[in-house]
């Protein structure tokens, strides 16, 4: 099969899934913001104002594969054709992870916004923040690519692939706790409008660790790039980013949870919002330590191997 | 391709930026990296900012500075407070205030234009062996301000109850040493990981879009250097407590 063929065929159904992801989410979105008017008709223009911010969001993600798509195309060849397909579809799976769970959001959001119109400017702040974060998940992730494109031959095509797959792996994780974190939050400022700043920050507080996990894949597959020289570090290259993804995916989806119930705890007692917010950081502060250990024990090993 | 973006291509943008030795001292033949000039300039900063404020003092006070300085001072107990309680707020404030904000200017020292790629400036907090050194200082304070204030008995919870001391003390003293070591790589991993993000994106587009990392960049300097701090509140709390 010609090198092309690979990558075209992988990069329609990498667009494909895209598409569908935003697609998906933008529907279930405009869904709930229609819902959203019909309940409290007088706040349409707000609601409107939400619901467009979000939507943008989510075609944008389209867009990056899109981009990735066209900058590949261009350097496709037969050394690096399986990189090229293994990329373009991990885009995707980044870009379909973060639109559903910025979908999730989205929709708490609109939610939020008829059951509490006083707070829909708190609410679409809180949106906002959320988006940006699972947004930039498929920027790293664009980001990686972009790298290793510049860097990947013959040679590499196993750590390369293998990088590229981990690191949508990775978003995957952050973005699914990400997304139930903010939806959280979200039903936590209907539910307990006094208590809604207190919400926020907590709200970023969890999100930052839970990006912080995609980062560390990130900054694994950077390093071990510049070390993966010969075959045997190539090989511990490829296994090293596989084993940083499964540990990241981990401590994300429990990360998720502590998030989730953190919000959830916020509104039920608004009062103990500072102790929540304490103990919550130190139960994250554990799960992230695990993805570290990982972390150094491949920035350790790595030095050896080459 | 600016010489900058070349840098990121080697796939240690960051890293060999930081090893880079940035001059000689000539008689002992040191080397001083860019780290190190970038942290005397912060350290430059933070004690010209101290004394300025603080030259000439007033009860009440008469210039805004001086009242910028105490609140935020202020600010820094209102918050340990609410973590640790007033008293420990109080005692660790001058330790944990420093780090504060020694971290949070050698983060956002690499958001300065530049940074990692002009000799002399490198965000400190980019390398494990500065994280680490903090972290360092972490550890032996805890261990120093634990045994001074409650002399053996700081070792307690290591061997209590008794009969579970053979798995409990190794467990003890197997998590002192973790706590430091994951406190460095924390630091460390997010500010490097933040900076190759920028310079990727960067890289792939170099307008517009490099903006949503920078600002998460933002962000994270200042949640990290928080981290840090909040945690080390923790340990040093943890350490001078009485039985529970």
């Amino acid at each position: 099969m010609s090198p092309m063929v690979i990558f075209s065929g992988a990069a329609v159904l990498a667009m494909a899934l895209a598409a569908f992801g935003s697609a998906y989410s933008q529907g279930r979105t405009g869904a709930a913001a229609m819902e959203s008017i019909r309940k409290k008709p007088e706040s349409a223009a707000k609601v409107r104002t939400t619901m467009m911010l979000a939507l943008v969001f989510m075609e944008a993600l389209t867009l990056f594969v899109f981009a990735i798509v066209f900058v590949l195309a261009g350097r496709v060849t037969p050394d690096i054709a399986v990189f090229t397909a293994v990329a373009v579809v991990s885009m995707a799976a980044a870009a379909l992870g973060s639109a559903l769970s910025q979908g999730r959001a989205a929709v708490a959001a609109m939610e939020s916004s008829w059951r509490e119109p006083e707070e829909s400017g708190d609410t679409r702040t809180s949106m906002m923040l959320g988006l940006v974060f699972m947004e930039a998940l498929t920027l790293f992730v664009f980001a990686i690519v972009f790298v290793l494109t510049g860097s990947v031959d013959s040679s590499r095509v196993l750590f390369g692939s293998a990088a590229v797959a981990a690191m949508a792996l990775a978003a995957i994780g952050s973005a699914v706790a990400q997304g139930r974190t903010t939806q959280a939050a979200m039903q936590a400022t209907w539910k307990q409008p006094a208590a809604a700043g207190h919400t926020r920050t907590s709200m970023m507080l969890a999100l930052v660790f839970m990006e912080a996990l995609t980062l560390f894949v990130f900054a694994i597959v950077f390093v071990l790039n510049g070390r993966a020289t010969t075959p045997a570090a190539n090989l511990f290259g490829a296994a090293a980013v596989a084993a940083m993804a499964v540990a990241a995916l981990g401590s994300a989806l429990s990360q998720g949870r502590t998030g989730v119930a953190a919000m959830e705890a916020t509104w039920r007692q608004p009062e103990a919002a500072g102790d929540i917010r304490t103990s919550m950081m130190l139960a994250l502060v554990f799960m992230e330590a695990l993805t570290l250990f990982v972390f150094a024990i491949i920035f350790v090993l790595s030095g050896m191997v080459t | 391709m600016p010489f900058w973006l070349l840098a990121a291509h080697g796939g240690e943008g960051a890293g060999a930026a930081a090893r880079d030795v940035f001059f000689t001292i000539p008689v002992v033949g040191l080397k001083v990296t860019s780290i190190q000039t970038t942290m005397w300039g912060i350290m430059l900063v933070v004690l010209v900012v101290a004394w300025l404020g603080t030259r000439r003092l007033e009860r009440v006070p008469r210039t805004r500075f001086q009242a910028f300085l105490e609140l935020t001072v202020d600010g820094f107990e209102t918050f340990f407070a609410s973590i640790i309680g007033r008293e420990n707020a109080r005692a660790f404030l001058p330790f944990l205030g420093s780090l504060f904000i020694f971290i949070l200017l050698s983060n956002y020292s690499g958001l300065l234009p530049g940074a990692g790629h002009v000799p002399g400036l490198t965000a400190p907090t980019s390398n494990w062996g500065v994280t680490a050194g903090l972290a360092s200082v972490v550890f032996v304070t805890v261990q120093y301000v634990g045994i001074k204030r409650r002399g053996l008995r700081y070792f307690k919870h290591m061997v209590d109850p008794w009969f579970l001391a053979p798995l409990l003390l190794p467990l003890g003293i197997i998590e002192e040493f973790v706590r430091p070591f994951a406190l460095s790589l924390r630091l460390v991993a997010n500010i490097f990981g933040g900076e190759t993000v920028v310079l990727a994106v960067l890289m792939a587009v170099p307008w517009f879009l490099p903006v949503v990392p920078l600002l998460l960049e933002v962000l994270f300097g200042a949640i990290q250097a928080f981290i840090f701090t909040f945690l080390t509140a923790i340990y040093l709390a943890t350490a001078v407590a009485e039985e529970h």
